[in-house]
């Protein structure tokens, strides 16, 4: 009986200033790094597994652009009948839009804390 | 059985339902929220087309029920998006959040529905009033102050429409909701209020800095409603306006610019909805059959996907405590459930085959070519390659694979899941069978998604995406940052310009009291010196001194009167 209040009033506290003492996570299991089993990591993140992977991709990649031999594309414009448009278009414009959000976060990003400070 | 004379809008039952929550009893409370919901289902699913509720107010006959396809497969979501998410967050979140939600829900029905001007008027501040309670039970500081700003932004908002739908009601003497045209100042300001609920720029900067202060539970809510229903005004008010192509490029690639920079989950998510109703912005700007259609399809599935990722989110965040992409990562070892739906989730808004996304999305871009608008048509492709890259692959990247981060949770309880693997299902469901979404649209479809050169140009786009993100993953990086937006002009600018002001006020005041104040406050100073009560001409004199001086005069007039 005597341990509840004291247990609320923990919550609470660390909840800051929130009428609701909503705290998640409290009780999130966590292990030692790095997590081996007999000596090995998961089997996902195996150096080994992780090459397979590439080449399977790979695999499928060049699958997808080959199938246009195959495979009529309807042409709207000009460029988008051109063999493995989409493939070439999606990974230029990917490349774009990383580099450039890249580039605008030296002018756009500030500390996560920018407006926590007044 | 049809409803041909309707006593109530639907909107109303939701609304007693958000009213019910608060007093029932726990154990009903996952209950009322799927029944409720679901009885309004079954009652805008009755509706005939037409307008089926008027009243007088203000002088005005408003029409509180108008139904058509395009407004019952709105309502229908938003019903639907209701109770998943009232189910999905019954335990964790708080009465007050659970009601508010509802009644949230309900001013979105009743809008889908809305008639006339002054009818959607009411219902949208009605949302605008209860998704700032939901902001609020995020219950941190954090998400007050969020709440706060979010409150006024949608007040201001709400004061541009009604401007302009007083303008309207004067100019034509109409308020029926119609295709407007942007000949007048009136209806700019209705295109302004609406733009705003859809996060529009220059303003979009409130939706991703008011959704992730809420709860896991509230962002998920929130995701739906606010920007849906400034779509589906868009829809009716505005088709085929062409500046409403400009600004939703704008917003796909604000979306996506933002959502790579940025390091919490939930905000990845908040900037990615800004990009999706961007492409429906773009949809109802071409104004094509196909086009709306599109955007109708989009908007249904959209809201699906995205509440199915805002949920794998916050299972990940009430599991965790924890919501950047910095302190997550390998999860994927002990939540399965919500990995697999937040992928499903992921592929589903990339537009990946056999989901959701595929079948609604290209409606749209689909309707740029047939219209022969090629730049607008390339910019739709790079941004579908865009989407794979920043919520696709981003999102589930970050959250379940990249590093291990030794954090070892276990998938949420079992309502989560349950409401998780149903919008997952329903994400499959729409991507295989797109002819279940495809009866409901406004317009008949003679659409097919599903051809062999779709099916390659899409999966040669998505890979060739996917394999960029891989590349350049050294550049993504992720950073302990957030990104100035425009809310840097109201939260930072603001306040200091304003201390600048009352500095500058200080400062005035300052001058003034040198050259004014001061200089006439020597004033009283001089007169006090002389007739002061210290002052040598008020002083009481002792009476020796006056004798004496009287002694003065005295010779004085004497020695004078000798001399004359």
């Amino acid at each position: 009986m005597s341990e509840q209040p004291e247990e609320v009033q923990q919550v609470s506290d660390r909840a800051g200033k929130g009428l609701i003492a909503n705290v998640y996570g409290e009780d999130c299991p966590r292990v030692e790094l790095p997590d081996l089993k007999d000596g090995q990591p998961h089997w996902l993140v195996r150096p080994s597994a992780i090459k397979l992977l590439w080449w399977v991709f790979s695999i499928i990649l060049a699958l997808t652009v080959i199938a246009q031999i195959f495979v009529h594309v309807h042409e709207y414009f000009t460029f988008d009948g051109w063999f493995g448009f989409y493939a070439i278009f999606g990974f230029v414009s990917c490349l774009g839009m990383v580099i450039f959000a890249k580039l605008l976060g030296l002018f756009l990003k500030r500390p996560d804390t920018y407006y926590d400070d007044h | 059985m049809t409803i041909t004379d309707l006593i109530f809008p639907p909107a109303f039952i939701m609304i007693i339902g958000a009213m019910l929550v608060p007093m029932v009893r726990a154990s009903f409370r996952p209950v009322l929220v799927v029944l409720v919901p679901m009885l309004t289902l079954l009652m805008i699913w009755n509706l005939d087309d037409g307008v089926l509720l008027t009243a007088r107010f203000l002088g005005y006959e408003v029409e509180l029920v108008e139904a058509s396809n395009v407004r019952r497969l709105f309502a229908t979501i938003f019903a639907l998006m209701a109770m998943v998410g009232g189910f999905f967050g019954f335990r964790h979140a708080k009465v007050t959040e659970l009601s508010a939600a509802m009644a949230y829900a309900a001013g979105a029905v009743g809008v889908a529905f809305a008639g006339d001007l002054i009818t959607l008027f009411l219902f949208w501040e009605f949302m605008a009033l209860f998704s700032t309670v939901v902001v609020w039970c995020g219950g941190t500081e954090a998400s007050r102050r969020a709440g706060i700003r979010y409150g006024i932004m949608h007040l201001i908002g709400g004061i541009i429409l009604k401007i302009g739908i007083e303008g309207v009601a004067v100019q034509t003497g109409s308020i029926e909701i119609q295709a407007l045209t942007l000949d007048s100042f009136a209806t700019w300001m209705i295109l302004i209020g609406v733009l705003i609920n859809a996060a529009a720029p220059p303003l979009s900067a409130w939706l991703s800095d008011a959704y992730p202060e809420a709860s896991p539970t509230g962002s998920v809510v929130l995701s739906a409603f606010t920007t849906k229903t400034a779509v589906l005004a868009l829809w009716l008010l505005f088709p085929g306006q062409t500046v409403l192509i400009w600004i939703g490029l704008y917003m796909i690639f604000y979306g996506i610019i933002y959502a790579l920079m940025e390091n919490d989950m939930r905000r990845i998510l908040a900037y990615s909805i800004v990009n999706q109703v961007g492409f429906m912005v773009v949809g109802v700007g071409i104004g094509t059959d196909l086009a709306l259609n599109g955007v109708a399809a989009h908007a249904f599935a959209h809201i699906i996907y995205k509440a199915l990722l805002l949920m794998s989110a916050g299972a990940v965040m009430v599991q965790t405590g924890k919501r950047k992409c910095t302190d997550l990562g390998g999860l994927y070892r002990t939540m399965p459930v919500t990995a697999v739906c937040g992928i499903i989730g992921a592929l589903a808004i990339s537009a990946f085959p056999y989901t959701s996304g595929f079948i609604s999305k290209s409606m749209i871009s689909s309707g740029a070519a047939y219209e022969e608008l090629a730049f607008v048509w390339y910019c739709l492709v790079a941004a579908s390659a865009g989407v794979f890259l920043h919520a696709g692959i981003k999102f589930p990247w970050f959250v379940f694979f990249q590093k291990d981060s030794g954090l070892r949770p276990k998938d949420p309880s079992w309502n989560m899941q349950v409401a998780m693997i149903f919008f997952a299902a329903a994400c499959v469901l729409l991507g295989v069978f797109p002819q279940v979404l495809y009866r409901f649209l406004p317009f008949a479809v003679d659409y097919v998604p599903y051809t062999a050169d779709h099916l390659v140009t899409q999966l040669q786009l998505l890979l060739f995406a996917g394999l960029a993100f891989f590349v350049t993953l050294p550049l993504m990086k992720r950073t302990l940052t957030i990104s100035l937006d425009a809310d840097f002009f109201y939260r930072r600018l603001g306040p200091i310009l304003w201390r600048g002001f009352e500095k500058l006020l200080g400062g005035l005041n300052g001058l003034m009291h040198k050259l004014i104040i001061d200089p006439a406050r020597l004033l009283p100073q001089f007169w006090m010196r002389y007739h002061g009560p210290d002052g040598p001409l008020a002083r009481t004199w002792p009476t020796g001194s006056m004798l004496m001086w009287v002694t003065v005069m005295l010779v004085v007039i004497l020695i004078g009167a000798r001399l004359l």
